[in-house]
């Protein structure tokens, strides 16, 4: 009797009423509009899986001894798929609840238990399935099967949970040394130092390959405090029109009221330089959005090494570094000597005197040092056998050149291949000063390039307070007779190339002033090498008194292009196309001889 | 373990008996040569450049090594008519599949290490970090592993190798093209499509130098999911015999 019962309705109906039950949730979560429709279409779908539920209740009641495990097992299943679709409603009021939080967990939980219940009811009713022209069904397999898509369904369940888990932590090892991967320390300085909220709007279409290498950037940025969101441009018109964005493949940066935005492009391999110098551009974006301009002035007329390029009518040798301060945020003017006679302009936050070689007139040398003695901020910049009579202001800073100029007979970098490269000396001992923080934190990987540098001793009885901040490597020369070759009248060892000086100032700020007894360590030829680079944002930063913001991480000098020759490049189409197969082949069919001959034996 | 180390043993071994194997190696790697030279060679690149550009191409040389050195791990028994052996060997599953899975993975690894000059010349003429290397290396193995376990589970589900190397390229290419599939898509739903992509979201950061933990735990699950459902096309097909 009971038996009969149970067969009122198929043993397959109840797992075919949970489906429907969630193909019932998944139509109001996925293609029905929020509102009424949805709410009566979740609460149908709930009714339907108690409905289920209730029905292999009653099938388990009235199964045979025999069957009663499987039912068990199907109830289980069910009552899972139940619970799935119980919290899928529960998600939605908690939606209306404006708990994003709670519905997200809800709705981790919902997908979590609704799949291991309908993978398992499947598995089991596939097995029952295959056992239909059996007299009867085998318990212990149809266990099995169902048991095997519970650990199925459990296990991916758990790995989703791993992943996401991983995903949330996000933790990194960055071994790139040029991809825009993270920013630098610098660029989140700047960052961190904003008083106002950083958005960064990125502009491109999902599948975008150039968005997925920006992502890893730009998701560090948002790690670090600032808000991101990606949107494309033909879909979130209004806002890509108030950032004035008027195509994909675009970068927005906003800053309360202010915004910047510039092009990276979407063809991936016209994108390709531009993103290897992302994180200039967004610092430089940053710095012009969070800093205050600054007024910086450049002198002039006095052979500086900009007006010397202009009379032998060579490009400016110093553009990169006039380009550096502008990325700064700050103004660059030039400063007439017949201003500079009269007075530093008293808006001005720096005066860089950048390798003069043409004397200052004594009343320019008077105003300079007013500036320094009030409290200004000095870039001196001198070449060792320059005529510049700027001795007194040297004077005033506590310092003083030796004659000669810098060389050592063994460690110089090699460019003309002739005597003079000995000249072409470098630093890798800094100071902990903040004008060279960043190099001393990597002094071993930068080393800081000078071209017929001078050196700097500081004069005796002098109020300045002096940190000499680059020196020069061990057995170094000051080359008195310009012959290159130590003589043993010329003194030899450490010599200080670079002063960073501060003067106490009753009423002011103190005066801080950096010479640097060579003027090709900014230009643009030296500045193309990272640590020089460096060294130019840290001086500059600490000069202004921003010092606090650092200075971009310095990239290991290994960035360098693929040199090409006609005789290399054939070498190696030779070698790796045609020389590494044919010599695995070779020893393939020498392998196998081998065995065979080895065989019969 | 054992058993599974003589499988694996068997299997890796079994690729070197005939000049076959070392016929796919030196093929595959003229054409990866090949690619190399056209590709990334002309012109003025970067030696990081060429490094990225070296491990993204890879990745689709060892994709269809795996694939293809796969395709043979159960089907060619059933072909050759030593399935049944094997089905009815006293060892369960699990460590049959990853026996198999080893052998092939092992023969991947021979053939990886064999491309190495391709990036060894970079460094010669260029330069490149190391932890690059070993960032686009671990990549590259974590890539292979992750193919290797795909071809072995279709191998276990299909009857011949060559619709077993059919749905395990179709299985790959369709990771590879989930990003694609992520754009069509809104919401969440688009977002986890695009975290089921195995390239773009995953392999990239590995080409640029950065070894992310969740791609790692994204592949490792990957290779679990398909090695365990390789486990359970084999358990059925024991059933079925």
């Amino acid at each position: 009797m009971s038996a009969s019962r149970g067969r009122v309705v198929a043993p397959w109906l109840p797992t075919a009423l949970a489906f429907v039950a969630l193909g019932g949730v998944l139509l109001a979560e996925r293609l029905l509009p929020r509102g009424a429709l949805a709410q009566i279409n979740l609460i149908v779908a709930g009714g339907t899986a108690v409905l289920a539920l209730a029905m292999a209740g009653v099938q388990l009641r009235h199964a045979p001894r025999g069957r009663r495990q499987a039912q068990g097992v199907r109830v289980g299943a069910l009552a899972l798929v139940g619970a799935g679709v119980g919290l899928f409603i529960a998600a939605g009021w908690a939606h209306e609840l404006r708990a994003a939080d709670t519905r997200a967990l809800l709705l981790a939980a919902a997908i979590g238990a609704s799949f291991c219940g309908a993978v398992t009811a499947l598995a089991l009713e596939l097995s029952v399935r295959q056992q239909r022209h059996a007299p009867q069904v085998d318990a212990q397999r149809t266990l099995q099967a169902s048991g095997l898509g519970f650990t199925l369904s459990l296990g991916l369940v758990a790995l989703v949970l791993i992943n996401f888990g991983a995903n949330r932590l996000d933790r990194r090892v960055d071994m790139s040394y040029a991809a825009p991967t993270a920013p630098s320390e610098a660029t989140l300085a700047l960052l961190r130092s904003s008083a106002r909220p950083i958005e960064f709007v990125l502009f491109f279409e999902k599948q975008s390959p150039v968005l997925a290498q920006l992502r890893d950037y730009f998701e560090a940025l948002e790690a670090a405090g600032a808000s991101l969101y990606v949107a494309d441009q033909a879909l979130e018109f209004d806002l890509a029109k108030r950032l004035d964005v008027n195509r994909n493949g675009t970068v927005s940066l906003i800053g309360g009221e202010r915004h910047e935005s510039w092009s990276i492009g979407e063809d991936f391999e016209l994108a390709r330089r531009r993103l290897v110098n992302l994180d200039t551009a967004v610092r430089e974006r940053l710095a012009q959005l969070t800093r205050e301009q600054r007024t910086v002035y450049l002198t002039h007329e006095h052979g500086e090494r900009p007006d010397r390029a202009a009379r032998d009518g060579e490009p400016d040798a110093a553009a990169q570094f006039g380009q550096i301060i502008r990325s700064l945020n700050n103004k660059v003017l030039y400063l007439s000597p017949a201003r500079l006679g009269r007075e530093v302009p008293r808006d001005a936050d720096l005066v860089v005197i950048h390798g003069p070689s043409q004397r200052f007139l004594p009343h320019e040398v008077a105003s300079l040092r007013a500036y320094v003695s009030g409290g200004g901020a000095l870039l001196l910049l001198l070449d060792p056998d320059a005529d510049h009579g700027l001795e007194p202001l040297l004077a005033t800073l506590g310092l003083a050149p030796l004659p000669g100029v810098l060389a050592h007979e063994r460690e110089f970098f090699r460019d003309t291949q002739t005597l003079a490269d000995r000249g072409f000396i470098f630093s890798t001992d800094f100071t902990t000063h903040p004008s060279v923080r960043t190099l001393n934190d990597v002094r071993r990987r930068a080393a800081l390039m000078f071209r017929r540098a001078g050196a700097l001793e500081r004069l005796p009885d002098t109020r300045a307070k002096t940190t000499f901040v680059a020196r020069t490597r061990a057995r170094t020369f000051l080359d008195t007779d310009q012959d290159w070759a130590h003589d043993e009248h010329e003194r030899s060892g450490l010599f200080n190339i670079a002063a960073a000086v501060e003067l106490a100032q009753s009423d002011a700020p103190a005066t801080r002033a950096l010479v640097v007894a060579d003027s090709d360590v900014l230009d643009d030829k030296l500045l193309t090498s990272e640590p020089n680079l460096q060294f130019a944002l840290d001086a500059l930063l600490w000069l202004l008194r921003d010092e606090q913001q650092g200075a971009a991480e310095v990239a290991a000098p290994e960035h360098v292009p693929i040199r090409h020759t006609r005789d290399r490049d054939l070498l190696w189409f030779y070698g790796s196309t045609f020389l590494a197969p044919l010599s695995v082949l070779l020893l393939g069919l020498g392998m196998t001889r081998w065995q065979r001959r080895r065989k019969p034996s | 373990m054992r058993p599974t180390w003589l499988i694996c043993a068997r299997e890796f071994r079994a690729y070197f008996l005939t000049p076959l194997g070392y016929g796919l190696v030196a093929a595959l790697l003229c054409l990866h040569g090949l690619y190399f030279n056209v590709t990334l060679l002309q012109g003025e690149h970067s030696s990081y450049e060429v490094v990225q550009g070296y491990f993204f191409q890879s990745s689709g040389f060892v994709a269809a090594v795996a694939v293809l050195v796969t395709m043979r791990a159960f089907a060619e028994e059933r072909q050759t008519g030593t399935a049944m052996l094997l089905l009815t060997a006293p060892l369960p599953e699990w460590q049959l599949v990853l026996g198999k899975f080893l052998g092939a993975f092992g023969f991947l690894c021979v053939y990886i290490a064999l491309s190495a000059y391709m990036p060894l010349l970079i460094m010669v003429n260029g330069a490149v970090t190391p932890g690059h290397l070993v960032a686009g290396y671990v990549g590259l193995l974590a890539l292979g592993a992750v193919v290797t376990a795909i071809g072995t589970l279709t191998s276990a589900l299909s009857n011949s190798q060559l619709l077993a190397a059919v749905l395990a390229a179709s299985i790959v290419a369709l990771l590879f093209a989930c990003w694609v599939v992520a754009g069509a898509v809104q919401g969440v739903l688009g977002e986890a499509i695009a975290y089921l992509d195995l390239m773009l979201s995953h392999y990239l950061s590995f080409s640029r130098g950065v070894i992310k933990l969740s791609t790692l735990v994204y592949y490792a699950s990957l290779v679990y999911l398909a090695l365990l459902a390789a486990s359970v096309a084999l358990r059925l097909r024991r059933w079925g015999a």
